[in-house]
C-alpha cells in the first residue's frame, strides 16, 4: 500500500457536523453534512466520517490525519453542563473568583446579573501558603493541610475536577505543583487544572477564572476525545485526531484534553477564521482581509493581516449578557480575535422608547425563526427584510428545500415597524437592512481601530448563511475595494482545520528593563521554549526537520500595564534599535500618538513553534463553460432612496471562470445568496470563488 | 466645504440610528485607547476615566459605553466654562484645554478634565472631552483632615495645554514639579490627548461621509427624542412630594451630616431639592453642586429610564438644587477631595425619597460610597503614590439579591493584588466576602468585603481612609433589614478614619466594607436561597 494521501477534517457545530475529505495529491475535496449529536458529539462525527469514506470509496488506512474543531467546550460553559468543580486558593483569596473586578458592565441596569461562579463558594477552599511576587516563601506549604483540603473537596463536596490557583503562581509555581501532586497521589482519577500550567500570567482574577473554566470543561472534553479516538481506531484510521485550538494552531486532541482544554474553547470559530485566511492567501496578492461570518443569531468578524488572523490575549466566554463585554468569564489564553456581534438573519427589528428603529440583539434564532419561515415567528427579522428587498428568492431558499412567505414578512414589518414610524414597508425593510449593517460596520471599525488597521486597503471574505447577502453593503460602507465569496464557504471551519499548520504557542513571563536585559537568559528562555515546543509537536508530526520558531517580545513603557507584542527577526542576534523602532511604530498605530520618552521594559517572551505546511490546494467541481448561468431576473432594492430595480439572477455553479459581469446581480447557491450592487462587477476566479470588485 | 445635504442624510429615525451607532463606536474606540495607553493603576486597573463628544455649545451628545456616571454629568459644565474663558471664535484646531477646578468639573482636584475642539474645515462642530483620575495631584494626599482646597493639591485653572498643536511646556513643568509620580501623571495626560484625537478623527470622518455640516441637527434630534422618553417616564410617577432624610458620618463633629431630599413630581417634570441639608464643613466631605447633581440625576435615570441614551435631553425635565453654602453645594475654598464619599450618597438619598412613590421599583441602599486606601511614601528608593479601591455590597433589588462587592453608584474596579504588590510596598493578606454583612430580606443585600493589608516598606507609609458607614448602615427597603456597618482596625484595634495613618513595617490595616440593605421581608425569602446561602456561608 502506498503512503496515505487523504486527510479528513471534522467541524462539530451546534446543529450540523461538517466533514471534509481532501486528496492533497490530486487537489480534490469532498463535503458531507450530518446532524450533530449533542448527547455524544463523537457519534455524529464518526457517522459523518464513515459516510464520506464510503461515498468516496476511500479506505480508512489511506487517511493520513484527522483534524478537528468543536464547540463542545464552549457549549458546556454556556449550558452549565461542565464538571462539578472545586478550587484551592491561597488563604484569604478564595472569593477572588466571584468578586471579579467589582465593576459593572452596564452602568444603568439596576437588575444587573454577574456570571455565576463555576466553582461556588462551598467548593472553594483555602490553604495557608504564601510566596511573594519576587519568590520569597513567606509561609511554606502545609502538606497535611493540603491533604485534608483535597479530601474535603472530593469526599464531602463530591468534586470531579479541581482547579488550583495560588497568589503569584504565574511566576512561582512551586506550591501549585506540590498541591497538584498531593491531589494526584490521593485521587489518581481526579481531573486537575493548575494555573501556572493553564495560563502563567499576572492578574489573579483573570488567571483563576481561566483555570476554573479549564477544570470545568476538562472531564467532558476528555471523554469526548477518548470516544472519538476509539471510534476512529475502530474505523481503521492510522493516527489519532488533532484539534484546532483557539489561537488557530493544531495540537493532538489527547494532549489538549489532558493538559489545557480551555485552549480549544473557541476551536470552531477559530477554524472559520483560519479558513478565511486561507481563502485570502489564495485569492489576494496582498492577503489583508476582514473575515465576515454571519449566521442566524450572530455575526463574527476577524481581521486577517498578511494572510494570518489577528490574535488576542484577552478573551471572554459564557456571557450573561451575550454581547456585553465584561458579562462573561475572562480567559487569559491566546485566541484568534473574533468580534461577535448580536446581528444575524434572525435578529428582531423593533421601535424603541425613543421612536427609533432598532435591530437585535434579540433574535428569533432557528426556532421559531424569521416570520417568513412560517414556523411561528411573529416579529420581523433581518431575513424578513432581506426577503422584502428582493435579496432572497422565496422559492429557492436552501436550494429550494424551503419556501418563504413574503406576505407574512411584509405584514410583520408593517405592524411592528412601519406603522409606528409612519413609513412604508419597503422603507423600513431597507432601514432594517441598513441598520443591522451599520451596527456591524461600527463594530468592525472599532475593532480595526483597536488593532491599528487601516481598512481601506483590505478585502472582505464573506461566509455563513447570511454573510454574502450583507457583505456587499458592509464592504461598501467600509470603503473596501474587493469582496470575495469563497467556494466551500458552507464548510469553512472544516476547511480551516486542514489549512492550519501544527503549532505550539508558548509564553515565558520575563520582567526586566529593556536597557539592562540579561540576553543570555533571554536566549536560554527561547531555546527552552523551542525544546518544549518541539517535544509537543513531535506527537503530531513525528520527528520533523522542518520545525521553525517565531519569536516575539511583549514590551511597554515603564509604568504602563498593557504591552505591545513586537516580533523579533529570525537569527541569533536581537537588535535593540530595531526593537525600539518596531515598538514605536506599533505603539503609534494602536494608541494614536508616539510613545512618551520613557524607558521600555520587557514583560514576556513569546514563541510559536510550528511545522510550516504547503498551502492547501483544491479545485472546484467541474462546470460547463458554455452553460448559461443567468436564471432570470427580479426587482431588488439596493438603496432605500432609489427603490427597486430589475436585477439579473445567476446560478453560481454555472458561471464561467474569468468572465466579468457588471452589477447589479443576485447570485444564488445552495447555502446562501450573493448580492452585488449596481456600483460593482464580479467574476468567478480559477478557484471558483466569486470576486466582487467595487468601482472607483 | 459642502453645506449640501444629500437625500440619504435626511434625519429620519433610520438615519439617526445609523449616525448614533457610528458616533458611539468612535467614542468607545477612544476610551479604549486611553485605557491601554495609560500608566497609572487608577486608570488602567480601576477604570477611573470617561470620554464624551459634546456639541459646540457644550451640550453632551454621546458618551463611551463604559463610563463613570459623575464624569458624564460634569463634562458639559466644564466645556461651558472653558468657552467663557476661550470663546468659540478664538479656538483653533490643535487646541487642548485643561482644568481641574472642582467647581466647574468633577468636584475634586485629582480629576483632570481635557477638551479639544473639533473642526470641520473652519467650523467648530463640537468638542472631544476626556476625564481621568490622576495617581497624584500633590498636596496632602486625600487627607481626611484637610480644611480647605489649598491643602488638597495643585489647582489648574482653565488653561490651554496645547495651542494649535504646540505643547504648553510651562504647564507640563509645573505639573511635573507638583506631583509625586510625574511620569505616571504626564503619561496619563498623553493617553487622554490620544483619546481626544481619536474622537476628533471619528467625528469629522462621520460628518464628512454623510455630508453633514455639523453635529447639531443630528444631536438636537437625539437630545429631543431622549427628552421625550424621559418625560414619559416621569409622567408614570404619581404627582406629589416625596421626602426622605439620610444620615452620613462626618469627620469634624460628633453629629452626622444630614441630607434632606425632597422630590417634587408634577406631570412630566421632576425636581430634587436638598434644602435643609447640613452646612458645608471644614473637612473634605463637601460635594460641589455639579457632582451632587450628577449622582442625583444618575439615580433617577437608573430607576426611571435605564435604556434611553444618556445625554442632556434626559435631564431637561429634571431640576436639582441644593442651598449655597451647604455641604451639597459648598463655596470656594472648601475642601472637596472626599466629594465622592458624600456625593455617592445622593443616589441613596434619591432612592430613599423615590421609594415612597415607587416602592416596588426602588432597590435598598447599597454599601456606598466607594472606599479606598490612598497611600504614599517610598518603595525602596523610588517615591510611590497610589490609590486602590474597594466596593461594598449592592442593595437587595426587586429583581433579586444584591450583588456582593460591586461598584455602585460609581463604576471603579479593584486593583489586582498581584499588580499592586509589584507596584507598592504592601501585602494584601485577605480579600474576602464578609459573611452576614448583607441585610436580610426576601432579596438580601449583597455582601461587603474584608480587606487586610500589611505594610512591608522600611520607611513609613501615609495612608488615608475616607471612612463612612461607621455609624449609619445601608438601610433596607420594604421590610428588608439594614446592611452591616463599616469597621476599620489598625493592628487589631478599632479606629475612626478622620485623620491619616502613618504606618510602618509590619502594621496591618483591616477595612470591613458594608453589605447592602435587604429588599422585602425576610420571611418571604425562598427556601432554596436560604439553603444556598447556608451552604456557601454567605449569611
Amino acid at each position: 500500500m502506498s503512503q496515505p494521501t487523504f486527510r479528513l477534517a471534522i467541524d462539530v457545530g451546534g446543529t450540523f457536523t461538517d466533514v471534509v475529505l481532501i486528496d492533497d495529491q490530486r487537489g480534490k475535496l469532498w463535503f458531507a453534512k450530518v446532524l450533530s449529536t449533542p448527547d455524544d458529539p463523537s457519534r455524529g462525527s464518526l457517522t459523518g466520517v464513515a459516510e464520506i469514506l464510503e461515498r468516496t470509496d476511500t479506505p480508512p488506512s489511506a487517511v493520513r490525519d484527522v483534524a478537528h474543531a468543536t464547540t463542545v467546550a464552549t457549549n458546556a460553559v454556556l449550558e452549565g453542563k461542565g464538571a462539578r468543580t472545586g478550587l484551592i486558593a491561597t488563604a484569604g483569596f478564595r472569593d477572588v473568583l466571584e468578586m471579579g473586578r467589582e465593576a459593572r458592565y452596564d452602568i444603568y441596569d439596576l437588575s444587573i446579573r454577574m456570571p455565576p461562579p463555576l466553582a461556588p463558594r462551598r467548593r472553594r477552599m483555602e490553604i495557608s501558603e504564601r510566596i511573594t511576587f519576587d519568590g520569597d516563601i513567606l509561609t511554606p506549604l502545609d502538606e497535611a493541610e493540603v491533604e485534608t483540603t483535597v479530601r474535603r473537596l472530593v469526599e464531602d463536596e463530591g468534586i470531579q475536577s479541581l482547579a488550583i490557583c495560588l497568589l503569584h503562581g504565574y511566576a512561582h509555581p512551586d506550591h501549585e505543583l506540590k498541591t497538584a501532586a498531593i491531589a494526584k497521589r490521593l485521587f489518581p482519577n481526579l481531573s486537575i487544572s493548575v494555573s501556572s500550567e493553564v495560563s502563567a500570567e499576572i492578574r489573579e482574577y483573570e488567571r483563576v477564572s481561566t483555570t476554573v473554566v479549564d477544570a470545568y470543561v476538562k472531564p467532558l472534553v476528555q471523554t469526548y476525545v477518548g470516544r472519538l479516538n476509539a471510534g476512529l481506531k475502530a474505523l481503521g484510521t492510522p493516527l489519532e485526531a488533532s484539534m484546532m485550538l483557539s489561537h488557530g494552531g493544531i495540537g493532538t486532541a489527547t494532549d489538549v484534553a489532558e493538559n489545557h482544554p480551555v485552549r480549544m474553547i473557541e476551536s470552531g470559530p477559530a477554524a472559520g477564521a483560519i479558513a478565511a485566511a486561507h481563502f485570502a492567501r489564495r485569492a489576494l496578492i496582498q492577503p489583508d482581509a476582514i473575515a465576515f461570518d454571519m449566521g442566524g443569531t450572530t455575526a463574527k468578524i476577524s481581521i486577517i493581516r498578511n494572510g494570518e488572523p489577528e490574535l488576542t490575549h484577552e478573551f471572554e466566554v459564557g456571557h450573561v449578557h451575550r454581547f456585553k463585554r465584561g458579562s462573561g468569564y475572562p480567559l487569559q489564553i491566546s485566541a484568534i480575535e473574533l468580534l461577535e456581534i448580536g446581528a444575524g438573519g434572525g435578529s428582531i427589528a423593533y421601535v424603541n422608547d425613543l421612536g427609533l428603529l432598532k435591530v437585535g440583539p434579540q433574535s428569533a434564532g432557528a426556532a421559531p425563526g424569521p416570520v417568513c419561515y412560517g414556523q411561528g415567528g411573529e416579529h420581523p427579522t433581518v431575513t424578513d427584510a432581506d426577503l422584502v428587498l428582493g435579496y432572497l428568492d422565496p422559492d429557492h431558499f436552501l436550494g429550494g428545500a424551503m419556501t418563504l412567505d413574503v406576505a407574512a414578512a411584509k405584514d410583520a414589518l408593517a405592524k411592528d415597524v412601519a406603522a409606528p414610524l409612519s413609513m412604508s414597508v419597503e422603507q423600513v425593510a431597507w432601514g432594517v437592512h441598513d441598520i443591522v449593517n451599520e451596527s456591524m460596520v461600527a463594530a468592525t471599525r472599532a475593532h480595526a481601530a483597536e488593532k491599528g488597521v487601516d481598512l481601506r486597503n483590505f478585502a472582505m471574505i464573506a461566509f455563513g448563511g447570511a454573510g454574502p447577502v450583507h457583505a456587499y453593503a458592509l464592504a461598501r460602507k467600509l470603503g473596501l475595494k474587493r469582496l470575495i465569496c469563497p467556494y466551500g464557504a458552507g464548510v469553512a471551519s472544516a476547511i480551516g482545520c486542514l489549512a492550519a499548520p501544527p503549532a505550539v504557542d508558548l509564553v515565558t513571563p520575563h520582567f526586566a528593563p529593556l536597557a539592562s536585559m540579561d540576553w543570555t537568559a533571554v536566549h536560554d528562555a527561547f531555546s527552552q521554549m523551542r525544546h518544549s515546543g518541539e517535544a509537543a509537536l513531535a506527537k503530531l508530526v513525528g520527528d520533523s526537520s522542518d520545525i521553525i520558531m517565531q519569536r516575539s517580545m511583549d514590551l511597554r513603557c515603564q509604568g504602563q500595564g498593557y504591552a505591545v507584542t513586537v516580533a523579533i527577526a529570525d537569527g541569533d542576534a536581537i537588535s535593540l534599535p530595531a526593537l525600539h523602532a518596531d515598538f514605536a511604530h506599533i505603539y503609534q498605530g494602536v494608541y494614536g500618538h508616539a510613545p512618551p520618552d520613557v524607558p521600555l521594559e520587557v514583560v514576556g517572551l513569546r514563541a510559536r513553534v510550528l511545522e510550516p505546511r504547503p498551502e492547501l490546494y483544491f479545485a472546484a467541481e467541474p462546470n460547463s463553460e458554455d452553460a448559461d448561468a443567468r436564471k432570470g431576473s427580479r426587482p431588488v432594492c439596493f438603496d432605500g432612496a432609489k427603490g427597486y430595480r430589475d436585477t439579473p439572477v445567476y446560478d453560481r455553479y454555472r458561471l464561467a471562470p474569468g468572465k466579468i459581469i457588471p452589477g447589479p446581480a443576485v447570485i444564488e447557491e445552495r447555502e446562501t445568496t450573493i448580492i452585488v450592487g449596481p456600483d460593482a462587477s464580479f467574476h468567478r476566479d480559477a478557484a471558483a470563488n466569486i470576486v466582487i470588485e467595487f468601482e472607483g | 466645504m459642502s453645506q449640501q445635504i444629500s437625500p440619504s442624510t435626511t434625519l429620519d429615525p433610520i438615519t439617526v440610528e445609523v449616525l448614533w451607532t457610528r458616533l458611539i463606536s468612535a467614542i468607545d474606540e477612544a476610551a479604549l485607547t486611553l485605557h491601554r495607553a495609560s500608566f497609572s493603576t487608577v486608570v488602567r486597573e480601576s477604570h477611573d476615566y470617561s470620554c464624551m463628544v459634546l456639541a459646540p455649545d457644550g451640550q453632551s451628545v454621546a458618551q463611551a459605553t463604559r463610563s463613570i456616571p459623575s464624569f458624564i454629568g460634569t463634562l458639559p459644565m466644564s466645556v461651558r466654562a472653558f468657552l467663557q474663558k476661550f470663546p468659540a471664535e478664538t479656538l483653533k484646531p490643535g487646541d487642548v484645554i485643561i482644568s481641574n477646578d472642582p467647581w466647574i468639573g468633577t468636584g475634586h482636584l485629582p480629576d483632570l478634565t481635557l477638551a479639544a475642539p473639533i473642526f470641520l474645515g473652519e467650523t467648530l462642530v463640537g468638542f472631544a472631552g476626556a476625564i481621568a483620575h490622576m495617581a497624584d495631584i500633590g498636596g496632602r494626599r486625600r487627607a481626611p483632615d484637610n480644611k480647605d482646597i489649598y491643602e488638597e493639591g495643585l489647582q489648574i485653572p482653565i488653561l490651554k495645554l496645547y495651542e494649535q498643536g504646540q505643547t504648553n511646556e510651562t504647564l507640563f513643568e509645573i505639573i511635573r514639579q507638583n506631583v509625586r509620580v510625574p511620569d505616571e501623571v504626564c503619561g496619563d495626560i498623553h493617553a487622554m490627548i490620544g483619546a481626544c484625537s481619536r474622537m476628533t478623527e471619528g467625528v469629522s470622518g462621520l460628518l464628512a461621509e454623510y455630508g453633514l455640516p455639523d453635529l447639531m441637527g443630528f444631536g438636537d434630534k437625539i437630545i429631543g427624542l431622549t427628552e421625550t422618553a424621559m418625560r414619559r417616564a416621569i409622567s408614570d410617577i404619581p404627582d406629589g412630594v416625596y421626602e426622605a432624610t439620610t444620615h452620613i458620618d462626618s469627620f469634624d463633629t460628633t453629629a452626622p451630616l444630614v441630607m434632606q431630599c425632597r422630590i417634587d413630581v408634577r406631570g412630566d417634570e421632576l425636581s430634587v431639592d436638598f434644602a435643609g441639608s447640613s452646612p458645608q464643613n471644614r473637612s473634605p466631605l463637601n460635594s460641589v453642586l455639579g457632582y451632587t447633581s450628577a449622582y442625583s440625576s444618575y439615580a433617577l435615570k437608573c430607576v426611571l429610564s435605564p435604556d434611553i441614551p444618556n445625554n442632556e435631553g434626559a435631564f431637561h425635565p429634571i431640576t436639582i438644587t441644593a442651598p449655597e453654602g451647604s455641604f451639597l453645594n459648598p463655596s470656594y475654598p472648601a475642601a472637596v477631595e472626599a466629594r465622592a464619599t458624600v456625593g455617592h450618597y445622593c443616589t441613596s438619598a434619591v432612592f430613599n425619597a423615590l421609594a415612597k412613590a415607587l416602592p416596588d421599583r426602588t432597590p435598598a441602599e447599597s454599601g456606598v460610597p466607594l472606599h479606598g486606601f490612598a497611600m504614599s511614601g517610598w518603595n525602596g528608593e523610588t517615591p510611590f503614590s497610589t490609590i486602590i479601591f474597594f466596593n461594598g455590597g449592592l442593595g437587595g433589588r426587586p429583581s433579586g439579591d444584591g450583588v456582593s462587592a460591586l461598584s455602585f453608584p460609581t463604576n471603579v474596579s479593584n486593583t489586582p493584588t498581584e499588580v499592586l504588590e509589584r507596584a507598592a510596598p504592601v501585602r494584601i493578606l485577605d480579600k474576602s466576602f464578609l459573611p452576614g454583612s448583607g441585610g436580610a430580606g426576601q432579596f438580601r443585600g449583597g455582601l461587603g468585603q474584608r480587606v487586610a493589608m500589611e505594610i512591608v516598606s522600611d520607611r513609613p507609609v501615609t495612608l488615608s481612609v475616607l471612612s463612612q458607614r461607621l455609624k449609619h448602615p445601608p438601610i433596607g427597603r420594604n421590610g428588608g433589614a439594614n446592611g452591616s456597618l463599616e469597621r476599620i482596625l489598625v493592628n487589631g484595634r478599632e479606629v475612626e478614619g478622620g485623620v491619616p495613618f502613618h504606618l510602618t513595617k509590619g502594621d496591618v490595616i483591616v477595612l470591613e466594607l458594608p453589605g447592602g440593605g435587604g429588599f422585602g421581608p425576610p420571611e418571604a425569602r425562598d427556601k432554596s436561597l436560604i439553603e444556598q446561602d447556608h451552604a456557601d456561608q454567605m449569611a
